[in-house]
């Protein structure tokens, strides 16, 4: 039998197909002072496509504001661009469907790569593929986009992309979705 | 640029600048305030951790499991070996400390941080003990002297620390804690 902190442990120690009951001593801590985690289906009646320029639209799916975390995929619908910008926190991304690259590197991302970006990164994003792309993103603090000359218009955050999503809901008359907030 | 760096006390550099704020209706509608916890006993009290030392809190974040506090060890004495799983940042406020496991003493000013993985057994050798603050992340496991584990802690045992002596106390609970 496996037990906790034996390092011989190679697979979960319960394989049963049933709820375990786990020792919590502070379980009414937890209920009081704790924060569910959060479920947002794929239905666009949990979260719908905002439309974000006149070629792309962005679903949302969690917005931190403790931590300027935001969490969406973005669909860029045909071959196109997302205008230079520079992060000033992490990205983690995993291209779901399409493919794109930046023009500043030399990979393409094809559906279930990974890209990890950091504080500091410039770059501009392109899709050549005729279905365009659609890009889970999961993006941290201040992304400041530049325009052709290298000026800075505009710098978003976790409240610019809460102000999209709820402005389209109350455009739209549809419900805001409490599962969306941490 | 100019406006970046300390600048001498006048009129004109005193006072509240109104920043733009874009999202101005979002802030207003989401904005978590930050906390402030002052000095004094009213705001956090010192909690006994067991026989010669006490917990000041500062601060449970149960989202990302961060806790804040003051450990105080009151006269030479020791904090039992513990494993931590999550980030640790401390500033040595008063007094002395170090581990039995490496070679340098922190005195009041001195930074420390520590990482995920490491194991350690803290002391202090100082008359008066240590006030350390400290912000700590994730799991802490405590361990016996035959190195068998004994217990885990993390932001749930800290409020309940805290809560529970509260109660015991009559004392109210500070909202100032949670974030």
């Amino acid at each position: 039998m496996a037990k906790i902190g034996d390092t011989t442990m190679k697979a979960p120690a319960s394989g049963d197909f049933r709820i375990v009951d786990v020792p919590e001593p502070f379980r009414d801590i937890i209920k009081r002072c704790g924060v569910e985690g959060t479920y947002v289906g794929s239905s666009l009646d949990e979260s719908p496509w905002v439309p974000f320029g006149e070629n792309a639209a962005i679903r949302y799916l969690a917005f931190d504001v403790r931590n300027n975390w935001v969490g969406n995929i973005l669909w860029v619908k045909t071959p196109g661009v997302v205008g230079t910008h520079k992060h000033r926190g992490q990205v983690l991304m995993v291209c779901l469907e399409g493919s794109f690259r930046y023009l500043e590197y030399d990979w393409v991302a094809h559906p279930g790569a990974f890209i990890h970006e950091m504080p500091g990164e410039a770059h501009t994003l392109v899709t050549d593929d005729p279905n365009g792309v659609k890009l889970f993103g999961w993006m941290q603090g201040a992304n400041e986009f530049y325009d052709e000359e290298g000026n800075l218009i505009d710098t978003v955050d976790v409240w610019w992309f809460l102000d999209h999503y709820e402005s389209y809901c109350e455009e739209q008359g549809i419900p805001v979705n409490k599962q969306l907030y941490l | 640029m100019s406006n970046i760096g300390a600048l001498s006390k006048t009129a004109a550099n005193y006072k509240i600048i109104d920043v733009p704020e874009k999202h101005k209706r979002m802030i207003d509608r989401h904005l978590v305030p930050g906390g402030f916890v002052g000095h004094t006993e009213v705001d956090s009290p010192w909690v006994p951790f067991g026989d010669n030392a006490a917990i000041r809190h500062l601060a449970f974040d149960v989202r990302q499991n961060w806790y804040g506090n003051i450990l105080w060890i009151k006269s030479p004495g020791v904090i039992g070996t513990h494993k931590h799983r999550g980030q640790v940042i401390m500033m040595c406020l008063e007094g002395s400390v170090r581990y039995l496991e490496y070679d340098w003493i922190a005195k009041p000013g001195d930074f420390i941080s520590e990482t995920p993985g490491q194991a350690h057994t803290l002391v202090t050798e100082h008359p008066q003990g240590v006030k350390l603050f400290g912000w700590m992340q994730g799991a802490n496991e405590f361990y016996d002297e035959n190195g068998k584990h004994v217990e885990t802690l993390d932001v749930w045992w800290f409020i309940n620390h805290y809560e529970t002596y509260c109660r015991e106390n009559n004392l109210p609970i500070n909202k100032q804690l949670y974030r």
